[in-house]
């Protein structure tokens, strides 16, 4: 039996910031799986039928407003591409056998990614020293993504409450990517756990 | 040293917060709300520093950014910074500076005796002089010119700062913080905007904090920034300089936290550098007075008059007891007024006939002495300004004793970031000064930027432009009414062009850089008659100050000599950064660990708690070699290579790029793309393809397995796995978007591992004993694709080696897990790890192009891989694959190189000559890649070579330039093991 390892294995300590407090807490989010839709020229209208019938949400039309149906979340990330994020294992599987093949397709990716989450009043202060979005929040509304560069490399800045965001990065830069975070938190102070 | 200048009351300085502060280390105070340089001037000190060329005594001439003189180091060790103008340091406890430029010290400057040498060193002195007597003699003379002449130094030891850089937004941005952009400011917020307030100083008010406390324009700043302050979508950014405008309303700001002395260890930054992206700007940057050229007006005391007014309103320093003020304008009437209401003896000497608004009945109130068409000719004194001479125009010299001079040549408005835009600066004659041209969409200026020199009239534009700026990004709220004076001050500007004097005495122009009027004059003579040419001859309006004082009066005096106008002379071009930046504050975090990101493999922690030496390799981190080997790379790559050849190792390839490609057409879509048949692969199986950009280079090779009908997984190199993903992404959103065919880069979901060596079937077969791995099951080339446990697995018996060898992947998060559990369980093998550099000197002995021949200007031909080519099909590169000059015979071709010599060395990159070759130029080729082989027990390498297969078993010279090496080797195959693959296929 292969064990999983998360990509952030060193444990990170908090840290007060320069007040001496702590407001933000830094964290991984474990658990979950994301699978990628892709839809063929023409194929829309099959892929979304297929998965209204098998899972029972719609796709999202908006680039840039997720579409959130118990646990699962979907982003439309391109023009022809989605993304079901899900704590459901078998929600793979059930979009896999639903898609028709010549509609669409599905590809697991949930390996692929570490999700970040940056908790806390300041979390807006330290996101702007690294991503260059607009996150006021009458702009970045809850439920808000985009994909957003940190550290000059993609990831996917998901906005789940009014102080909570989630950063899903690639696997392979998730610890330097950990490290600039926690470093542009150091004087706000943060508490950190994964 | 003289006594204290500081006036016992008044000024916006508390005087409950004094401070201390050490120039020179000697200990001096000044109060909270003080620049350095008014802490300088309220301790009497004058003399701030040397000039750059001629090390003459230099005093404070202005108030702020515009400084050119007042140029001090701060700090000391990692923190010190030269050059920084003290005008814009903002006194806090414990500042450390220093004056510059004297030897041994600025009050005792022996350097000064450079003056005599004076007449020897106008503009294109150190050009002509320093030239022989042979090239390159100016590398010589250089340091010691520069030791002589110039500003501050900068130190050598690590910064131990923090900087910070971060990204901000708003609807409207405002530059500047005086009563134009405080209106603006108030209007847009008023409208419902987000507005972001940008000013450079420590307070907001602009012109407005050089009036008296308690006055009118007091009260109205006050009023102003209370609105703006009440206003919740205001963010107004005190000590912060917008330093460039570019290309989407992006502009660059930095804000400075020197005034809070910011802790590094606790994240604090010294320096913020803000990337501001704005829907609509409004300039409202003021405007820089000009300065009079008359002879030796660079004395200390000679200061510009508007400065001399802040000095003793803002700071209650009286500069002097004894003032005249020279001007060609209204404005400076106002200091003349001010200094007397404080007590200061004034003379005010007005080129024009007369003054507007009832200046003179006023200066008479007052007891200010007027003289109306007067110009200064000479300051007298030498360390201060001790009295001047003036004259008529054609009238005798007269004298006046004096300890300060104010002088004001007019204002010029602030038109760098303007300028920034592309908007070509207008002179104006009206105002005697350029403005901004025409702005871009979304840009407005306000109040003095724009020539205008009435408050009343500087507020109504302020608010006006906000308002409109607010419409322009689509607001709908009222702004309200504009905010007004209670009294308008006698402000209007009547300019007339100042009337140079006769005069003995250096007359400059450009303080900074001892740029006087004959230099102007010489660079006229001598053909610089262009401003950007004046500018390159004389040096001036560079340096720290970037002319601010200097580039109009300079422009003025050209187009006099030329017999122009200054519309026709024009301004050099401004670019960014307005004023100085450091280069800490660019680079804020990104140093040290956070230089770039890095990217780490699955069993990225593996490799360092089992002694792997690691290496960058493009954004990887991944392991050189391993500590089992050797201690030493030279040693342990060849250990490593030896297991491989011999044994069985294990390496990390999780690097390499991995591309999900799916769909019904997913196998045409690789038939086109690779120059090889691809439809037909069969599942289960593996080919290996090179695909070709469409100029028919060599983009990248790889292999791709087909695990069903519609799946496939494309392996790339490691450094090219973006770059072909991002070519299929273009491919079929632009030339095939018909195909059903996504692709979906799945590098970070699968950990890769080669095994690889003769063992390498034993060794997976005791981790993985279910699998059939026998050669019936699994051949060469083979894939499958099975579930362990719940864990998808998938075999290639691939090899990059040249050895029996397996690619094993699975889900990144089990990929230390897989590969530990295979060290374990081949541990009997002697399996170990094996690293990059064994892992490309196997590849070397095998004859496998890689990432080093593959640069973009190679063919098929030329790598040896043309018999690839489909005939029957199309395929991307083929059309152009036919080009006569990719055809045509010399072309480089991959060889493969032994070495004749046992105690050389093969170099990558060495130049390849035939042996009747002059050892010249860029010769026959070069080798690309150099190992030592375990199994010809020598070093072999890899070329480019001119027809290099024709000239297989041919001697021939391979030259090292750099270490003055020329070496003996000879051209063989490239394929230096088995090269009929019984190896792979066993």
């Amino acid at each position: 039996m292969l064990k999983a390892l998360s990509a952030l294995t060193t444990p990170l300590n908090g840290r007060d910031g320069a007040d001496g407090r702590r407001r933000l807490r830094l964290s991984e989010l474990r658990g979950w799986h994301v699978v990628q839709l892709g839809v063929f020229t023409g194929g829309h209208a099959a892929l979304a039928t297929a998965v209204r019938t098998a899972v029972g949400f719609e796709l999202p039309v908006s680039p840039t407003e997720a579409t959130v149906l118990d646990a699962a979340i979907v982003f439309r990330i391109a023009a022809d591409q989605y993304w079901v994020v899900t704590p459901d294992p078998s929600l793979v599987t059930t979009l896999a056998l639903a898609v028709p093949a010549d509609a669409g397709t599905v590809t697991p990716l949930s390996e692929s990614r570490t999700r970040l989450v940056i908790e806390g009043p300041d979390s807006r202060t330290v996101l702007s020293r690294l991503v260059a979005l607009d996150l006021h929040p009458g702009v970045f509304s809850i439920g808000h993504f985009a994909q957003a560069g940190v550290h000059h490399v993609g990831g996917l800045l998901y906005r789940a409450a009014a102080d909570r965001y989630e950063f899903f990065a690639l696997r392979t830069y998730a610890v330097s990517i950990w490290e600039v975070l926690a470093d542009a938190a150091l004087p706000i102070g943060y508490d950190a756990s994964f | 040293m003289t006594a204290s200048a500081r006036l016992p009351a008044g000024g916006r300085i508390d005087r409950e917060q004094p401070l201390s502060f050490v120039l020179d280390h000697r200990l001096l105070t000044g109060y909270a709300g003080d620049t350095l340089a008014s802490a300088l001037l309220a301790q009497g000190i004058r003399l701030v520093g040397r000039s750059f060329k001629y090390h003459r005594p230099r005093g404070l001439l202005a108030a702020g950014v515009e400084e050119p003189n007042g140029l001090l180091t701060l700090g000391e060790g990692g923190r010190r910074t030269p050059n920084v103008p003290a005008t814009v340091v903002e006194l806090h406890e414990g500042l450390f500076c220093q004056r510059q430029n004297g030897w041994p010290s600025v009050d005792f400057d022996l350097m000064a005796a450079t003056s005599w040498l004076a007449p020897l060193l106008g503009a294109g002195f150190y050009y002509k002089t320093f030239m022989g007597p042979r090239r390159g003699s100016w590398m010589f003379y250089e340091p010691f010119i520069r030791r002589a002449a110039g500003l501050g130094r900068a130190d050598h030891l690590p910064d131990p700062d923090r900087y910070e850089t971060r990204h901000a937004f708003t609807d409207v941005l405002v530059i500047g913080a005086g009563p134009a952009g405080l209106a603006a400011a108030r209007a847009a917020s008023r409208a419902g905007c987000r507005v972001t307030l940008v000013e450079q100083d420590f307070l907001l008010g602009g012109s407005l904090l050089s009036a008296a406390i308690g006055s009118a324009d007091d009260i109205l700043r006050a009023t102003l920034e209370a609105d703006v302050a009440a206003m919740p979508n205001v963010e107004v950014l005190r000590r912060t300089t917008a330093l460039g405008v570019y290309d989407g309303d992006t502009v660059a700001l930095v804000e400075r936290h020197d005034h809070a002395r910011p802790d590094p260890s606790k994240g604090e930054a010294r320096e913020v550098v803000i990337t501001l992206r704005a829907r609509a700007i409004v300039h409202a940057t003021g405007a820089i007075e000009r300065s009079l050229v008359f002879g030796d007006n660079d004395r200390p005391g000679v200061m510009l008059a508007g400065a001399v007014r802040t000095y003793l309103n803002r700071y209650a320093v009286a500069v002097g007891r004894q003032a005249v003020i020279a001007t060609n304008n209204d404005s400076a009437w106002s200091t003349a007024l001010d200094l007397a209401g404080a007590g200061v003896g004034v003379t005010l000497l007005d080129e024009r006939i007369e003054a507007g608004n009832g200046l003179a009945d006023a200066a008479r109130r007052a007891g200010v002495d007027v003289r109306h068409e007067v110009r200064l000719c000479r300051a007298l004194g030498r360390r201060a300004v001790q009295g001047v001479e003036f004259a008529r125009r054609g009238g005798a010299i007269e004298r006046r004793a004096c300890d300060v001079v104010g002088i004001s040549g007019g204002w010029s408005p602030t038109l760098h970031l303007t300028s920034h835009t592309g908007s070509k600066p207008t002179f104006d004659v009206g105002l005697d000064g350029f403005v901004p041209g025409p702005f871009a969409p979304g840009h407005y200026g306000a109040g003095a930027i724009m020539g205008t020199r009435s408050l009343a009239r500087s507020l109504a534009e302020g608010h006006a432009v906000g308002d409109a700026a607010a419409r322009h990004v689509g607001a709908a709220a009222s702004a309200g009414s504009a905010p007004a004076p209670t009294e308008e001050a006698p402000t209007g500007h009547a300019a007339s062009p100042p009337d140079r004097a006769p005069g003995r005495g250096k007359a400059f122009v450009d303080f900074q850089n001892d740029v006087t009027t004959r230099d102007i004059e010489l660079a006229h003579e001598e053909g610089y008659h262009s401003v950007e040419h004046l500018k390159r001859f004389t040096t001036l309006g560079m340096g720290t100050d970037q002319g601010k004082t200097s580039n109009v009066d300079a422009a003025r005096h050209m187009a006099a000599l030329r017999g122009i106008d200054m519309a026709a002379a024009g301004t050099t071009t401004y670019r960014p950064p307005y004023t100085p930046v450091s280069v800490g504050a660019l680079a804020g975090r990104s140093k040290g660990t956070h230089f770039r990101a890095t990217r780490r493999t699955p069993m990225h922690d593996w490799h360092l708690m089992n002694g792997a030496v690691m290496i960058e390799a493009g954004p990887w981190l991944r392991p050189w070699y391993y500590r089992w080997a050797g201690r030493a790379v030279g040693s342990a790559y060849v250990e490593e290579m030896r297991l491989v050849r011999t044994g069985v190792g294990i390496s990390d390839v999780s690097s390499l790029g991995k591309i999900d490609v799916r769909g019904p057409d997913a196998a045409l879509f690789l038939d086109r793309v690779y120059v090889n048949a691809f439809a037909k692969l069969p599942v289960g199986k593996a080919r290996y393809g090179v695909m070709l950009n469409d100029d028919a280079t060599v983009l990248d090779d790889g292999t791709t397995a087909r695990f069903d009908d519609n799946t496939f997984f494309m392996t790339t190199t490691t450094a090219q796995a973006a770059e072909v993903m991002s070519w299929l992404e273009f491919l079929l959103q632009t030339a095939w978007p018909e195909l059903r065919v996504q692709v979906v880069s799945v590098t970070d979901r699968w950990a890769g591992m080669s095994v690889a060596g003769p063992k390498a079937r034993e060794a997976i077969a005791l981790a993985l004993p279910g699998v059939d791995l026998s050669s019936e099951a699994l051949p060469y080339m083979g894939v499958r694709e099975f579930d362990l446990d719940g864990t998808p697995v998938r075999i290639l018996r691939l090899s990059f080696s040249g050895e029996l060898a397996y690619e094993i992947y699975v889900p990144a998060d089990k990929g230390t897990s897989m590969w530990t559990h295979l060290l374990e369980q081949a541990a009997p093998l002697g399996m170990r790890p094996y690293g990059l550099e064994a892992l490309a000197s196997l590849r070397i002995e095998k004859g496998h192009v890689a990432g080093l021949e593959l640069d973009h200007r190679n063919t098929l031909d030329d790598l040896g891989l043309g018999a690839m080519a489909s005939k029957s099909k199309a395929f991307i590169g083929r059309e152009l694959a036919g080009r006569e000059a990719l055809k045509k015979p010399g072309r480089w071709s991959l060889v493969g190189l032994e070495l004749l010599e046992p105690t050389a060395k093969l170099r990558g990159g060495a130049i390849l000559f035939s042996r009747h070759d002059a050892l010249e130029g860029h010769g026959r080729g070069y080798i690309t890649s150099v190992t030592w082989s375990t199994e010809h027990h020598k070093l072999i390498a890899l070329a480019l070579y001119e027809d290099g297969r024709m000239h297989e078993g041919e001697e021939i010279l391979c030259a090292y330039p750099l270490k003055n090496e020329i070496v003996r080797a000879r051209i063989v195959s490239p394929m230096f093991v088995d090269p009929s693959g019984e190896r792979v296929r066993a």
